[in-house]
C-alpha cells in the first residue's frame, strides 16, 4: 500500500504545482510565495530541498522539467505575466548535489519570456521528438510556442507560433504522440458555462505552417483546471484527462482521411468519453498520468488523491483513494514494522505549521485598541 | 483646446448589496491624475492635465457640478493642468491644486465669475507633484515639487512659506503629513532616488531621518491612519510596497521594514484601507489596470482586486467605512468600487498540485483546510474568510510504496511501482538464441513477474513458430490422435494451415467461458467460418479478456502446452473447414523450412534489406502462383481468400493484430520485445510508423529507468533504420595534439597545425594507431608491446631522456 511522507515544504503560501523529473529522482514545487524549490531524493530515499530561489514577482503557477537530454532545465510561469527558463549550474556542487544533503544548488535564469500581457497560466515542454520547444498559455487566451535557437545555450527563445483562443486559458497539454503532427489541448477556466466547450484541440498544420483548431470538446462546459494527454506509447488513440467539476477521460481516435494525410487540412477525430467521474464530490484541480498512460491520478478539492485505472473492457475505475491523514498512521505502522529508519512522519501539525506571517511586533498592537482581541475584530468589522 | 461641456453620465449599478453604496462610474473627457473628496463625501474633484471639475457624489451616481476648466480659451494655461488636488479640511469652498508648471493654485468656489482662481503661489521651479492640507492646522498647505523642495505655505498670508530640502536635489514624488494624532509636526517625503525623509515642520534645516526605502524612485507613501501606529508604507518603481516601523528604534537609524509586498509591476500609488490594520490598496503604473487590496500577512496574492478601469488607475480615496472607495484612472473614469463586488484572486487559484513519477511515487501538494475556529462571540463568516485568506498554506506530501512489503502481491503495488517493468526488461531475452527458445524464455519471465496474459502470448508465439524445428528433431512429443485429419501426420501441418489460429481462438473462447474441454462445435464452426478481419477483431478481444484467466488454465512449460492445445482443438474442428484449408497448405511444404530459419535466428539478420530476406520474400510470393490453377478450378470463391492469405500469412496478421492490441493497452514493452524476437516474421504486417513509435516509446521508458544496456540491445535489434541510427550518431571522437592542443581532424595521429605526426612510438618511430602506453613521468611511450619488451630489459626511458620509467 501507499505510505505518505509529509515534507515540510517551507513554502510560505500555497503550492500550485509539483513536478517530477524524467527519472523521478527530483521534484520541483512552485508556490504563490514567488519561489521554486527543487527536491532531490537522497540515498536514504528522503526528499531533500537542494535549491530554493525567488523566481518571479508573482504567484508561480506551474513548474515543469525539460527532458534530461537538454540538461537540468526547468520552466516556470507566473502571474507576473512572464515565463522563465532555468538551468542548474553545472558545477561540482551541481553534479554531487544529490549526495550532499545541505548543498544548495544554483539555478540560473537563462531566459525570460515576456510576451504575454496577462498572467501566464501554464507552460509545457514539447515532447522530445519535437526538439526543445515550449508552449505557454495565458489568461488572455493566447498560446505561444517558443523554440530554443540553440539547445546548448538556452538564452534565446523566439516565438515560433502564436494563436488566440478567445477564451481565458488555464492549462495546456502537448500530445506526446510521435505519429501525429504536433497537437496541443488547451483548457479554459472561464466560469461562464454557456460559453461552450472549454477544451479545444489545436494541431500544427505543416503545410500551412500554423496551428489550427481541430476539435472543441463540447462535453466539458464547466471551468477546466487541468488537461493532460496520456503518454501515447504507440497507441492508435489518444487519451485526454480533463479536470473540471468532474474528472473526464476522453479517447480521441484519428479518423483516417482519404488520400495523402500530408495533403493539408486538419485531422478529424472521433471523440469518445470513456469516463466521467464526480467521485471527488467537488472541483478536480489537477490530473496526472503515469509514464505508461495506464494510471491516472487526480487531485480534488476534497484533499484526496484518487487513482484510476482501466479494466480489460476499457472501463475506468477508481482503485485507490489516498488521504494524507489516513495514510500517515499506516506509514507509522509500516515504519515500525520495518524497523528501519524510515522517517515517514505522520502529518503532524508541527510540520505543517503556519509559516511565520511577517514579524509583527505584538507590543505594537497594544496601541491598537480595536484590534487586539479576536472577538473585537469580528464585532467591529461586520 | 476645446473642452466639451457635454459629459456623458455612465451609471453602472452592479448589484444592490447590503452596503449603502453603489458601484458607479463616470467618464471624463481626459486622463485623470488626482481625486479629492470633501469632508462629507458629497462632492469630488477630479483633475488631470486636461480635466478639472467637481462632481456631485450621490448615492446612485456622479453628476457634474462645476467645470473649473471653463472660461475663455486664452485664459486656460498650465495652471489648469493639474497633478494633484486637495480639498480644504474645513472650508467647503476652498480647493488647492498642484500644477505641472510648478504653481500651486488655490481656488475659491465662492468667487463670482467663471474663473475661481483665488491665489497662485509660484514658488516651485518645476512642476508640483503633491498638494495637501494639514488635517489639524487648516492653514498649513504642503506642496511638493520636482525641484526637490517641499514647502509649507501659510495660506493666510500671501508669501510666507517654509522650504524643506534643497532645490535642485532629486524630485519629490510624494509627501504626506503624519496623522496629527500621531505626529503633529511630522511629515514624510518620498524622493526619486529611493530615499524617504521625515521632517519636523518646525525645523527646516535638516530632516529628522533619512533612509533608502527602494531601489529606484519612491512613487508614493502613506502613513497608517490608526492611532499610535507609526507605520509608514512606501511604494516604489521597484515593484514593492514596504511598511516601515518609524518609532521602533532611535530616529537616526534605518527603520525596520515590517512587511514587504512584491507587485508584478511598478506601483504608482498606495493607500491604507481604513479600519483594517493590515490592508493596503495599491494601483500600478503600467499594464495592470485594477486596484488591488493586499493583506500584509499574505503578501503574495491580493486580498481583493477591483476591475473597471480601462487604463491604469492613478489615485485612490477610501470612504470612511472601508467598504467603498473611489478611484480615477488614465482612461478618464472615476469609479466608486464596492468591496463586496471585488474579485478575490485567491479564490481562483489552483489549490493542488499532483504528479506521478516514473517510479510510481505520487507528489501531492494541497491547500490545508483550516477548521473554522468557533469563537465564543460567534464571529461572522466573513472575518473567518479573511482569516482563512491569510493562513493559506499547502501541505506537501509524497505517496510512495514501501519496498519492504513488496512480498504481498498487492495489485496496486504492482501497477504503480513498475518494478516489474524493470525486472522484465532486464530478464527478457531478445538476442542470442532461437526464436522459439526466446519465446519460451520470455513467456516464463512474464509468468514469473505475474503477467499471465503476456506469458500466454509468448507461449502461443512459441507454439506458432515451433513446427519446423520439431519436425527436424522428430515427432516424439506429438501424440497426434486426430480422428478426422489422418492427412495431418504432423502437428506442424496443423500449425501451418490457416485453421490453427481459428482453432486456438475457439479454444480460448471456451476457456474463457470456463467450460474447458467441452467444446461447442457450433461456436467453433462459426469462428472458423469468419473471414480473417473478424478473426483479428476477435483476437484483440481475447487479449483484453485474458487477464481473467486463472493460473490453472495456463500452459505449463514446453510441450505440455502444445499437447493441451491439440487435444482441445481437434474435436472442435469442422471437417469441412479442414479440407478446404488443408488443400493449399500441402503445396507449400518446402517453405516451412525457410520460415523458422528466419525466425529462429533473428540476430543473424543484420539488415532487413539483406539479400536473404528479400529472396525469401520473393519465394513466398512466387510460390502460391505456381500452385494456383488446380485450386482455382476446385473451388474458386474460397481460393480467393486463400490467395490473400497464403499459408504463413494466415496467422501473422492475427499476431500483428494482437501485438497492436497489446500496444493499445499501453504494454509497449511486450509489443517491442515481440517485434524484436519475431523479427521479419511479423514486421511486414505492422505499419512501420507504429513500429517506430513503439520502439521510441520503449527506449524512452527504458531511459527513465536508466536501463541503458537493455535500451542498447533494443536499438541494436531493431530492424528500423530510424531506430538503428540512434546508435550511429555522435560516435566520433577527436584526438588532440599533445603539443598545441588542437583537435586532429584529418587523422587521429596527425596534427595539421604542428605538421607533425603525434604519438610516435619511441622505439620504432612509427605513429601508434592502437593502444599506446606511456610513462606518466616523462611522457615518452609507444606501442604497448614495444614498451613491454623494452622495459623487460631496460628500466630507463627508451627515448633517452634518462627517466626511470614507471608503469603501473
Amino acid at each position: 500500500m501507499f505510505l505518505a511522507k509529509t515534507i515540510a515544504s517551507e513554502h510560505k503560501d500555497l503550492i500550485h504545482d509539483v513536478s517530477f523529473d524524467f527519472h523521478g529522482r527530483r521534484m520541483a514545487t512552485c508556490s504563490s510565495d514567488h519561489t521554486v524549490k527543487v527536491w532531490d531524493l537522497d540515498e536514504n530515499e528522503q526528499w531533500q530541498c537542494t535549491a530554493s530561489w525567488k523566481s518571479h514577482s508573482g504567484s508561480v503557477w506551474r513548474v515543469t522539467w525539460a527532458h534530461p537530454e537538454f540538461g537540468q532545465v526547468l520552466a516556470t510561469c507566473s502571474f507576473d505575466r512572464t515565463a522563465a527558463v532555468w538551468e542548474e549550474l553545472s558545477s561540482e556542487a551541481g553534479a554531487t548535489g544529490r549526495t550532499g544533503a545541505k548543498s544548495s544548488n544554483t539555478w540560473i535564469k537563462k531566459a525570460g519570456l515576456v510576451d504575454s500581457r496577462t498572467s501566464v497560466t501554464d507552460i509545457r515542454f514539447a515532447p522530445k521528438h519535437l526538439g526543445l520547444q515550449l508552449a505557454t498559455c495565458s489568461a488572455e487566451g493566447t498560446v505561444r510556442i517558443y523554440e530554443a535557437v540553440d539547445v546548448m545555450n538556452l538564452s534565446t527563445w523566439p516565438v515560433q507560433h502564436e494563436f488566440n483562443c478567445n477564451l481565458c486559458l488555464s492549462c495546456l497539454s502537448w500530445n506526446p504522440s510521435r505519429m501525429h503532427p504536433p497537437m496541443i489541448a488547451v483548457g479554459s477556466d472561464n466560469s461562464d458555462n454557456s460559453a461552450g466547450g472549454k477544451v479545444i484541440i489545436y494541431e500544427c498544420n505543416d503545410a500551412a505552417r500554423r496551428w489550427e483548431k481541430v476539435e472543441t470538446i463540447f462535453k466539458v462546459t464547466e471551468p477546466v483546471h487541468d488537461v493532460r494527454f496520456a503518454p501515447n506509447l504507440g497507441r492508435s488513440y489518444h487519451l485526454l484527462a480533463v479536470a473540471a467539476k468532474d474528472l473526464t477521460i476522453l479517447s480521441l481516435k484519428n479518423i483516417k482521411k482519404d488520400g495523402n494525410p500530408n495533403s493539408g487540412g486538419v485531422s478529424k477525430f472521433e471523440t469518445r468519453q470513456v469516463g466521467c467521474f464526480d467521485d471527488h464530490e467537488s472541483v478536480v484541480w489537477r490530473v496526472s498520468w503515469n509514464i505508461t498512460g495506464t494510471i491516472l491520478a487526480s487531485s480534488g478539492d476534497d484533499g484526496c488523491v484518487r487513482l484510476w485505472k482501466a479494466n480489460y473492457l476499457d472501463n475506468w475505475k477508481c482503485f485507490n483513494v489516498l488521504k494524507p491523514d489516513s495514510n500517515a498512521s499506516e506509514a507509522e505502522r509500516a515504519s515500525m514494522q520495518a524497523g528501519a529508519s524510515m522517517s515517514t512522519t505522520p502529518t503532524s501539525s508541527a510540520l505543517r505549521a503556519v509559516p511565520p506571517a511577517g514579524t509583527m511586533n505584538l507590543k505594537r498592537t497594544s496601541g491598537w485598541p480595536f484590534m487586539n482581541i479576536k472577538e473585537d475584530q469580528g464585532k467591529m468589522f461586520y | 483646446m476645446h473642452i466639451s461641456n457635454v459629459s456623458k453620465m455612465v451609471h453602472d449599478k452592479v448589484t444592490n448589496n447590503s452596503s449603502q453604496f453603489q458601484a458607479m462610474k463616470y467618464k471624463c473627457e481626459g486622463a485623470l491624475k488626482a481625486l479629492a473628496v470633501n469632508k462629507d463625501y458629497s462632492q469630488v474633484i477630479v483633475a488631470g492635465l486636461t480635466v478639472f471639475k467637481i462632481l456631485h457624489l450621490k448615492e446612485d451616481g456622479f453628476s457634474e457640478n462645476i467645470n473649473l476648466r471653463s472660461g475663455k480659451h486664452r485664459n486656460i494655461n498650465l495652471n489648469f493642468s493639474t497633478a494633484d488636488v486637495a480639498w480644504h479640511p474645513s472650508d467647503e469652498n476652498i480647493i488647492a491644486s498642484a500644477s505641472t508648471n510648478g504653481s500651486v493654485v488655490i481656488w475659491n468656489l465662492n468667487m463670482l465669475g467663471k474663473s475661481k482662481q483665488d491665489k497662485i503661489l509660484t514658488k516651485h521651479d518645476r512642476s508640483a507633484t503633491r498638494v495637501l492640507y494639514h488635517d489639524s492646522e487648516h492653514n498649513q498647505l504642503l506642496s511638493a515639487s520636482q525641484d526637490g523642495v517641499v514647502m509649507i505655505h501659510d495660506t493666510r498670508t500671501e508669501n510666507s512659506c517654509i522650504k524643506f530640502g534643497v532645490a535642485g536635489n532629486d524630485c519629490v514624488r510624494d509627501a504626506q503629513f503624519c496623522p496629527s494624532n500621531i505626529g503633529y509636526f511630522t511629515f514624510a517625503a518620498a524622493y526619486e532616488n529611493g530615499c524617504v525623509q521625515t521632517w519636523d515642520m518646525r525645523w527646516s534645516d535638516k530632516c529628522e531621518r533619512q533612509f533608502m526605502a527602494h531601489n529606484g524612485p519612491v512613487t508614493s507613501l502613506d502613513w497608517h491612519p490608526a492611532d499610535k501606529t507609526w507605520w509608514l508604507a512606501t511604494s516604489g518603481r521597484d515593484r514593492t510596497i514596504k511598511v516601515w516601523d518609524m518609532v521602533r528604534v532611535s530616529s537616526s537609524a534605518h527603520p525596520p521594514s515590517l512587511y514587504s509586498i512584491t507587485n508584478i509591476v511598478a506601483v504608482a500609488c498606495i493607500k491604507w484601507r481604513p479600519t483594517r490594520k493590515t490592508h493596503i490598496s495599491s494601483c500600478s503604473m503600467v499594464v495592470d489596470h485594477c486596484v488591488n487590496v493586499w493583506d500584509l500577512n499574505r503578501p503574495y496574492i491580493p486580498f481583493a482586486a477591483f476591475d473597471g478601469h480601462l487604463d491604469v488607475a492613478t489615485s485612490i480615496v477610501w470612504r470612511e467605512d472601508c467598504h467603498a472607495f473611489l478611484s480615477c484612472g488614465k482612461d478618464g473614469y472615476v469609479i466608486q468600487h464596492i468591496f463586496n463586488d471585488a474579485r478575490r484572486p485567491a479564490d481562483h487559484v489552483n489549490l493542488a498540485g499532483i504528479d506521478l513519477s516514473a517510479s510510481g511515487d505520487i507528489g501531492h501538494a494541497f491547500c490545508e483546510k483550516k477548521e473554522q475556529t468557533s469563537s465564543s462571540l460567534g464571529r461572522s463568516k466573513k472575518v473567518s474568510r479573511s482569516r482563512q485568506f491569510t493562513q493559506a498554506s499547502s501541505a506537501l506530501c509524497v505517496f510512495f510504496q514501501s519496498h519492504f512489503d513488496s512480498v504481498d502481491s498487492d495489485v496496486d503495488n504492482d501497477v504503480m511501482m513498475l518494478q516489474w517493468f524493470v525486472d522484465i526488461a532486464r530478464s527478457y531475452k531478445l538476442e542470442g538464441s532461437s526464436l522459439v527458445d526466446m519465446c519460451w524464455h520470455n513467456g516464463d519471465v512474464a509468468y514469473h513477474f505475474n503477467k499471465p496474459q503476456v506469458a500466454q502470448f509468448w507461449r502461443m508465439l512459441a507454439v506458432t513458430y515451433t513446427p519446423c524445428l520439431s519436425s527436424q528433431s522428430g515427432t516424439t512429443h506429438n501424440p497426434v490422435s486426430l480422428g478426422m485429419s489422418n492427412t495431418l501426420s504432423d502437428k506442424q501441418d496443423q500449425a501451418e494451415i490457416g485453421g490453427k489460429p481459428v482453432a486456438k481462438r475457439s479454444k480460448e473462447k471456451e476457456k474463457r467461458k470456463g467450460n474447458s474441454r467441452t467444446l461447442n462445435p457450433a461456436d467453433a464452426t462459426s469462428g472458423s467460418a469468419e473471414d480473417s478481419s473478424e478473426h483479428d477483431g476477435e483476437s484483440s478481444e481475447v487479449e483484453r479478456i485474458a487477464p481473467e484467466w486463472n493460473a490453472p488454465f495456463l500452459f505449463g512449460d514446453g510441450d505440455g502446452g502444445e499437447e493441451d492445445l491439440e487435444e482441445i482443438y481437434t474435436p472442435a474442428a469442422n471437417p469441412f473447414d479442414w479440407t478446404l484449408q488443408r488443400l493449399p497448405s500441402e503445396g507449400f511444404q518446402p517453405r516451412h523450412e525457410l520460415n523458422p530459419m528466419i525466425g529462429a535466428h533473428p540476430h543473424m539478420i543484420e539488415d532487413p534489406n539483406t539479400a536473404i530476406a528479400s529472396v525469401m520474400d520473393t519465394l513466398r510470393h512466387v510460390e502460391p502462383e505456381v500452385h494456383l490453377p488446380p485450386i482455382q478450378s476446385y473451388e474458386p470463391t474460397l481460393v480467393v481468400t486463400q490467395l490473400h492469405s497464403p499459408e504463413p500469412h494466415d496467422f501473422s496478421p492475427s499476431i500483428a493484430e494482437m501485438i497492436c492490441s497489446l500496444a493499445d493497452q499501453g504494454d509497449v514493452q511486450s509489443a517491442v520485445s515481440m517485434l524484436i524476437v519475431l523479427g521479419e516474421n511479423i514486421r511486414p504486417y505492422i505499419d512501420e510508423a507504429f513500429q517506430e513509435c513503439w520502439f521510441f516509446s520503449y527506449i524512452d521508458l527504458l531511459a527513465r529507468f536508466e536501463l541503458w544496456s537493455v535500451s542498447n540491445t533494443v536499438i541494436k535489434q531493431s530492424r528500423l533504420l530510424g531506430v538503428r541510427s540512434m546508435n550511429q550518431v555522435s560516435t566520433v571522437y577527436h584526438t588532440q595534439c599533445p603539443k598545441c592542443s588542437k583537435a586532429c581532424e584529418r587523422a587521429p595521429w596527425l596534427c595539421d597545425k604542428c605538421k607533425q605526426v603525434t604519438n610516435i612510438c619511441s622505439i620504432c618511430h612509427q605513429p601508434v594507431h592502437g593502444l599506446m602506453s606511456w610513462c606518466q613521468g616523462c611522457g615518452h611511450g609507444g606501442h604497448m608491446e614495444h614498451m613491454q619488451e623494452w622495459l623487460e630489459i631496460n628500466p630507463k626511458c627508451p627515448a633517452g631522456c634518462g627517466h626511470l620509467c614507471e608503469y603501473s
